[in-house]
């Protein structure tokens, strides 16, 4: 039933609707961070009493995440493109490699987090850091679903290989990643960037 | 714009039936522009539902099933070019005639507090569940009642203590809403004497129903006295 | 004990009659269950992925919701009979509760999932699909929806009910003015049915696009399944802001962030985030309504739709403008005159495409054979009532006029026409309509009629005089009114008006109870009057589970009619039987929507270790469906054959 054909991994009906379902997911994410922007913009001067994005951020730190994150992109195309090639072993590598950088940039998150509030800009200190921190917590927490998705079919690679079963899985998980990604830099551009000039 | 005579009509039928349409009865400036549009919407409104009901009613009398028709196949058809053109131009002619005034109206309610003379201003405080009207040029405050002189323009600066509410007053003016992160200002100037009923109109909370003042207009010179009196009263 | 006993005599007389029936009913239905062995024919359809168990499941759960929700229409309608009323407990708060409620449990949980249920039946049967695309998450949807659905029902006896309207408007909806667990339900409960919704889009924008039988091209598909297609986008954009929405309220009510509060932050931002949402989802439960009435006027007018083009033009049209209005229900907020005229622009052109959807269909009947069996009767009933609906709906959009109309009664009259006319009319219809596809019997066809003409009459009665109301100034969401204003007349009628509507009711449930009871079968194929048009009327009633033996071949939009006029007795089906494959049963989504019940009770109460845990067992599951193989049932073609075969005559 299954084969191993690099040709044909992605050929079964299921594979096929499930990658564009999941395109339509993408949709739906689209929508869900349009609007988390638009509310961060539309209280971005609301800073009370609270650090303003100028005294708050600190660029060098963000572009080592901001670094991180994205070769990890670079490293998840890698694995697809190994399992395109029904490479298992470097298709596990690469996975690998992408998850230790996603738990790398939750680690830096964190960091980040404790820092601010450490300062006293908490969630509840002004509109513009509520704003803030449910923008960057909701993308941290698709980060965090993100590597936890990946370990588990890492998993069913690992024990059943490449097949049109695990290979759609694996690549849709890879878009998935590539799109938080794109939030990322949108995060990075709108929060960070325009939040320092 | 003029009223058509025939807009009144219609009105006169609605309010027959009863006693008390205030909306209908307007007492001032911004009501009486509002009552104008509603009654142009409402004529435009009841030609479609002419046209929409005869056709209907006149459809299903004429094809209805008769008996011996259970096994009929009628003639079958797409459409028709004409017609759906019809139905698609009509509606944008109707629409126009009643968006042309509304833009108008609405930018001139909007616009209405720079180009006014000697305005009275008074300041509304709305919170759970009362109303506090503040006037500046007597430093009179008033609680749930509210008094205006005729004739003469008013600007209520509207802002809320806690939630949202919306002030009413529907003889002399449509709502506006009263924001607690921002002020709002609501134009009119009442044209007759009278009490008219003032109310909350945006759900605010467990007596939200309760939350309702009382307008009187009087006559400049009454107004003149009572303010002359309320400030000795104050000192 | 004596706490127990303590606990309940001291709850409010409501609560205590809601909790005592909440009892009665469990332990009568599980008495049935056991008395009748049923047990493990319930657990069949729980466990079950077959979309039309699936919609029937959601039709069922759904028309629960619809009777409490009316018996709260009731409610409200009896507190505002008289002036100064002070009907059993429901004055001020209470009565606040029972609005919001009333509202929220009618929009999110009858009127969206009632379609979606006539969805899950009908989508697959009228494309030629033997599923939906994704069983298991069919399945999970459900079990999503019922988990909400079950929250914001229990909310009332359970730490108090959401009370700040169904529209839940900072600040009003902030810790600060409606403090407790109450309001976390409303954020927590619809977070909950709304991914359930989410998915259920995804699923059938993907059936739709992929699934359909071959020849059926785009447009091909019947008018529902059009309606259906379109509604799927717009559920998927316009639930993904409502889940924003409801994310932002929620971390503002259990995490302390202040940007909705009127000192810091700016309470507007819900009000787009919520209207956003809000208008499109109208179109959501109106246009799969628009696409049963063009099936059954057709049907039963035996004429072709008339313009079908640009019906679909309409109706693309009407989801994209859908997008565009929101603002509408925003002109008394303040916002810029520019804005403001540029929403009460678009919303004037919505009126067009719903024009022409107006005149199609009266032109449809035009030159027909018009029947008027109960499916009929609703969607004649639609159209006067809708036409109603959309003139007000116009003279809304007049800004000036709105200043006015805003927030009163008016738009309370205004807004059931819409929805009742549309919506609920709309499901009435087809569940007539489809009702022998999916049981093999007719519903009764002279309570039929009973349940139309009271249902019919009592809406009118109900909310015609509310217009009036509203422009005597009656502001909506008031639980009571002062004695002079004249208000008490119409207010009466309208009561009235709401136990006529109840009796229509009353007169459906009595029907589906004698035709359950009832042995007298109708298993034809096509069994209203042997003049259907679409594919489900070529399969057998109730179809088998794999609904297609054979798959059809689609030559035109309306084979089965094109069929019947040349003679045939059923269309053309493709070649040679085959083996098929189904999807298993699966329990994995009836536990995945305890686990977010539980986890949503943490939330609400503010239980971390609560939440935490049921989180837990969600993803748990998750976890373990991924590692499933999934292998399904395979059906022999000899099976398939014979019982083709046994259908056929
Ligand atoms: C059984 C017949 C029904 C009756 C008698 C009824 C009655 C009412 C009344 C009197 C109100 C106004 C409450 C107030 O503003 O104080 C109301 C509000 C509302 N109704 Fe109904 N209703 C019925 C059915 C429905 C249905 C079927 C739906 C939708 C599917 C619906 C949706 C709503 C909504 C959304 C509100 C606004 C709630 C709010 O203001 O928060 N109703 N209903
Ligand atoms: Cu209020
Ligand atoms: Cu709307």
């Amino acid at each position: 039933m299954e084969t191993t054909d690099p040709k044909h991994l992605y050929d079964t009906q299921q594979a096929q609707m499930n990658i564009l379902a999941f395109w339509f997911l993408i949709g739906a994410e689209v929508v869900v961070f349009g609007c988390l922007f638009g509310i961060y913009l539309a209280v971005k001067s609301f800073t009370g009493d609270g650090p303003g994005p100028e005294e708050l951020f600190k660029l060098n730190e963000i572009m080592v995440s901001t670094v991180i994150l994205l070769s990890s992109s670079f490293t998840c195309a890698l694995a697809i493109y190994f399992l395109n090639l029904t490479k298992k072993a470097w298709t596990l590598l690469f996975f690998l490699i992408t998850i230790v950088l996603g738990l790398g940039f939750i680690g830096l998150e964190i960091r980040e987090f404790t820092l601010y509030v450490g300062e006293g800009a908490s969630i509840s200190t002004s509109a513009f850091l509520g704003a803030f921190y449910m923008l960057l917590g909701t993308h941290g927490v698709h980060v965090l679903f993100g590597v936890t998705w990946i370990a588990l079919l890492l998993v069913q690679l690992w024990l059943r290989g490449i097949n049109q079963e695990t290979a759609p899985k694996l690549f849709i998980a890879s878009l998935y990643w590539h799109f938080i990604d794109v939030v990322w830099v949108m995060i990075f551009t709108v929060v960070y960037l325009i939040g320092k000039v | 714009m003029r009223v058509p005579f025939s807009f009144y009509v219609i009105g006169i039928i609605l309010m027959s039936g009863c006693s008390n349409l205030s909306v209908l009865d307007s007492k001032g400036t911004a009501a009486d522009s509002e009552l104008k549009l509603l009654y142009l919407s409402i004529a435009l409104m009841v030609i479609v539902l002419l046209v929409v009901f005869s056709l209907f009613i006149r459809f299903l009398i004429k094809y209805r099933e008769r008996p011996g028709q259970e096994n009929d196949f009628p003639t079958q058809i797409e459409g028709n070019k004409k017609l759906e053109t019809t139905w698609i131009v009509l509606p944008f002619v109707i629409l126009f005639i009643l968006a042309v005034p509304t833009f108008a109206t609405t930018y001139q309610l909007d616009n209405k507090a720079e180009s006014m003379d000697e305005p009275l201003v008074i300041n509304v405080t709305g919170k759970q569940f009362s109303w506090v009207f503040y006037y500046p040029e007597f430093e009179i405050t008033l609680e749930n009642e509210v008094k205006l002189p005729v004739d003469r323009p008013v600007i209520f600066n509207l802002h809320s203590e806690d939630v949202i509410h919306s002030f009413w007053i529907p003889q002399l003016a449509g709502k506006k809403d009263v924001l607690p992160h921002k002020e709002n200002q609501l134009t009119l100037t009442p044209l007759e004497t009278g009490t008219y009923d003032g109310k909350c109109a945006e759900f605010c909370g467990a007596s939200h129903a309760f939350m309702t003042f009382e307008t009187t207009v009087v006559e400049q010179e009454t107004f003149k006295q009572w303010t002359n009196v309320a400030d000795k009263q104050e000192d | 004990m004596k706490a127990l006993l303590d606990y309940f005599t001291s709850l409010p007389s409501d609560i205590l009659l809601a909790d005592v029936s909440f009892i009665i009913i469990a332990v009568i239905i599980c008495y049935l269950l056991t008395k009748h062995s049923k047990w493990e024919w319930l657990w069949g359809w729980i466990t079950s992925t077959d979309h039309k168990k699936i919609g029937i499941i959601y039709l069922l759960v759904s028309f629960l919701f619809f009777i409490r929700a009316g018996i709260e229409a009731l409610l409200i309608r009896m507190q505002l009979a008289f002036p100064n009323n002070d009907f059993w407990v429901f004055q001020g708060d209470r009565f606040n509760q029972l609005t919001s409620t009333h509202g929220t449990v009618m929009i999110f949980l009858v009127a969206t999932p009632l379609l979606i249920g006539l969805m899950n039946v009908i989508v697959p049967l009228q494309i030629g699909a033997r599923d939906v695309a994704f069983p298991f998450m069919n399945s999970l949807s459900l079990w999503l929806f019922i988990s909400g659905g079950i929250l914001i029902n229990v909310s009332f006896v359970a730490g108090g009910s959401p009370n700040a309207g169904w529209t839940s408007y900072a600040p009003l909806a902030l810790n600060d003015y409606t403090p407790g667990p109450g309001n976390n339900y409303y954020p927590i409960g619809l977070q909950v049915a709304g991914l359930g919704t989410i998915m259920g889009g995804i699923n059938f924008i993907v059936t739709i696009l992929k699934m359909r039988a071959p020849g059926m091209r785009f447009m091909r598909m019947p008018l529902s399944t059009w309606a259906m297609f379109i509604t799927s986008i717009l559920i998927v954009y316009a639930f993904s802001a409502l889940a924003v929405a409801l994310l932002l309220l929620t971390f503002e009510r259990l995490f302390g962030t202040v940007i909705l509060t009127g000192g810091e932050g700016n309470p507007i931002i819900w009000q787009h985030l919520f209207w956003i949402f809000g208008h499109p989802e109208v179109y959501i439960i109106a246009l799969p309504a628009f696409g049963i009435f063009s099936d059954v006027i057709s049907t039963f007018s035996k004429r072709k739709l008339f313009g079908y083009p640009s019906m679909v033009f309409a109706i693309i049209l009407i989801g994209f403008l859908g997008f565009m209005v929101w603002v509408h229900h925003m002109f008394t907020v303040g916002l810029s005159t520019n804005i403001t005229i540029f929403f009460a622009l678009t919303t004037m052109l919505i009126a067009v495409p719903t024009g022409i959807k107006i005149f199609n269909w009266l032109f449809t009947m035009r030159g027909g054979r018009i029947r008027f069996d109960t499916p009929m009767l609703y969607a004649l009933g639609f159209i006067f009532t809708f036409v109603i609906g959309g003139v007000t709906g116009v003279m809304l959009s007049v800004v000036p006029a709105d200043y006015q109309y805003h927030d009163s009664y008016f738009v309370v009259a205004h807004l059931h026409y819409v929805i009742i006319g549309a919506t609920i009319f709309g499901v009435f219809s087809g569940v007539y309509y489809w009702w022998p596809k999916m049981f093999g019997k007719f519903l009764n066809e002279k309570l039929g009629k009973w349940n139309f003409w009271t249902f019919g009459i009592g809406f009118h009665f109900t909310f015609f005089p509310m217009h009036i109301m509203g422009l005597m100034g009656m502001p909506r969401r008031v639980f009571t009114y002062p004695e002079g204003e004249g208000l008490g007349f119409l207010n009466f009628i309208s009561t009235c008006g709401a136990f006529l509507m109840g009796a229509g009711v009353l007169f459906f449930m009595i029907n589906i109870y004698i035709t359950t009871r009832s042995t007298q079968k109708n298993t034809l194929r096509d069994p209203w009057f042997s003049r259907g048009r679409t594919l489900e009327w070529t399969i057998p009633s109730p179809p088998p589970p794999y609904n297609f033996a054979r798959l059809p071949l689609v030559k035109s939009r309306e084979p089965l009619w094109e069929a019947y006029e040349n003679g045939y007795k059923n269309i053309d089906f493709i070649g040679e039987y085959e083996d098929i494959h189904m999807p298993n049963s699966t329990s994995l989504p009836f536990f995945m929507g305890i686990g977010f019940l539980i986890a949503s009770f943490g939330f609400v109460f503010e239980i971390w270790v609560i939440a935490i845990m049921g989180m837990a067992v969600v993803f748990l599951l998750m976890g373990i469906r991924s590692f499933q193989h999934k292998s399904g049932i395979h059906i022999p073609k000899e099976v398939v054959m014979a019982e083709d075969k046994g259908a056929e005559d």
